[in-house]
């Protein structure tokens, strides 16, 4: 148990002193690593658009001479990969995700989904070509990507909101290609 | 009578210690239950919460609380992509009752908890309200704006402010077509359903979430009685309003727990109101906005 007066300040301050360092860590963070607003400890949720809600991810595997397929079924693993990405978007989180889905062997099932949509959700037909669904299958056998090269792109967009004309866009901020 | 006796024997337990430690641990239990992700921190926590119940003489032991305060650490290590605000503010709030714990003397145990209760409340409100004015989406509303048209938490709320449900219901579809690689958009933008009223309602959030915030964290810093009185009162208000419209019921308790922690002592019927407020946030959690939309 501790009564010295000497500790008294110290242990009433050690708290709000580290709490002041989280928070300058995480403006630092914010304008260095584009740390999101509402993550990190820094008090700014609801301060602003920059919540992890209006940013996003796509990610397209390109195996050998296929073309490339968006990977939207991540396993659970991959998934915090991408919530590490999405609040905090440096190269090493991008890659850490690459890694993960070049990692994975990935089943290709035909859809006629990918469609062309204007501004208003108005369906405008379909894309030019239609982008595979890719369903996880377990690890990568070891030495497969050897043989058959494959490579991960990652593109990490965010929404922006006019309140001028109510449109809510995204722009492709940064991407990334992971290769084994 | 009874009422009276009720109330006073109330008084009583909102200023004890246990209450103060078992308002802590229901958080955790908050926590557990509807924000932690990971069997690793659910299940542990959930035995923490198990463990102070059933056995009260566990909430005033420190070697309890530095072992919540160790789960709390390693889930910020762990998952600090997912953490929101409420989350380190309760991992600080932890380590304070390990330490309040720790030390010998009741007056030194006082003032660390209302130090920091005081110090914590000053932090957030007035940190959000620097957050705010310097983001660059919030002043113009075009923050509350977006979150009315995108954020489902937000729908019961407009409806009963008599905003269309047919505006409201394709703002977070919109969201999910950006984020598709299955469909191209246009410009890769989308026409969000604004109009003026919820333009108005949204600049009308804006400021009074600001001032709102900018009010208690300065009555909470001036230090005076009075100042404290209003701080208070504000702080009630803030929370019975704010997390009506969003509740987000983790956050709520965490700063009724401090509220409880600062006034217990010297307003303990401003105290009582706190711990009334659990309750009220708690029945918030039910689904009205179900039956409203």
């Amino acid at each position: 148990m501790m009564s010295r007066k000497g500790l008294r300040l110290p242990l009433i301050l050690i708290v709000p002193v580290f709490a002041a360092l989280v928070f300058a860590r995480q403006v630092y963070l914010q304008h260095a690593n584009g740390l999101s607003l509402w993550r990190g400890g820094g008090m700014g949720m609801f301060a602003g658009i920059g919540s992890p809600s209006h940013r996003f991810l796509k990610i397209y595997l390109t195996e050998g001479d296929l073309p490339p397929e968006p990977v939207t079924r991540l396993t659970r693993g991959q998934n915090v990969h991408y919530l590490r990405a999405v609040a905090e978007p440096t190269q090493a989180n991008l890659a850490a995700l690459g890694r993960a889905v070049a990692d994975t062997s990935w089943l290709r099932r035909d859809t006629d989904i990918s469609r062309r949509m204007d501004s208003t959700g108005k369906i405008l037909g379909p894309m030019e070509r239609q982008y595979k669904v890719l369903v996880a299958d377990g690890p990568r056998a070891a030495g497969e990507d050897e043989a058959v090269p494959v490579s991960v792109r990652i593109e990490y967009w965010e929404n922006a909101y006019d309140p001028a004309t109510g449109r809510l866009s995204a722009s492709l901020v940064k991407s990334l290609t992971y290769r084994p | 009578m009874w009422i009276a006796d009720t109330y006073r024997s109330g008084v009583g337990q909102v200023q004890s210690q246990t209450t103060l430690a078992l308002v802590s641990l229901l958080m955790l239990f908050d926590t557990a239950f509807l924000g932690l992700t990971g069997w690793m921190f659910v299940i542990p926590s959930l035995i923490f919460v198990m463990a102070g119940l059933l056995h009260r003489p566990l909430l005033l032991n420190g070697w309890f609380w530095l072992g919540i305060a160790a789960l709390a650490t390693a889930r910020i290590l762990y998952l600090w992509h997912d953490v929101d605000n409420n989350g380190f503010i309760y991992f600080y709030w932890l380590w304070i009752l390990v330490i309040a714990h720790y030390v010998d003397e009741d007056g030194f145990k006082n003032d660390i908890v209302q130090f920091n209760a005081r110090y914590f409340l000053v932090f957030i409100m007035l940190l959000a309200v620097v957050r705010k004015v310097t983001s660059g989406t919030y002043l113009d509303g075009s923050f509350f704006e977006l979150v009315m048209l995108t954020d489902e938490r937000f729908r019961g709320f407009l409806t009963l402010f008599g905003v269309d449900q047919a505006v409201l219901s394709g703002g977070s579809l919109a969201i999910k077509l950006l984020k598709n690689p299955y469909v191209a958009v246009t410009d890769n933008t989308v026409l969000l359903g604004t109009n003026a009223y919820i333009r108005f309602l949204a600049k009308l959030v804006t400021w009074y979430d600001l001032l709102i915030q900018l009010l208690i964290g300065a009555a909470f810093l001036i230090r005076r009685p009075s100042a404290d009185i209003i701080g208070h009162i504000a702080l009630l208000v803030f929370i019975f309003t704010a997390y009506f419209a969003a509740p987000v019921i983790g956050f709520s308790w965490i700063l009724a727990i401090m509220g409880i922690a600062l006034a217990k002592k010297p307003y303990p019927n401003i105290a009582m109101v706190y711990l009334l407020s659990f309750g009220v946030m708690t029945m918030y959690e039910v689904p009205w906005q179900a039956w409203v939309t």
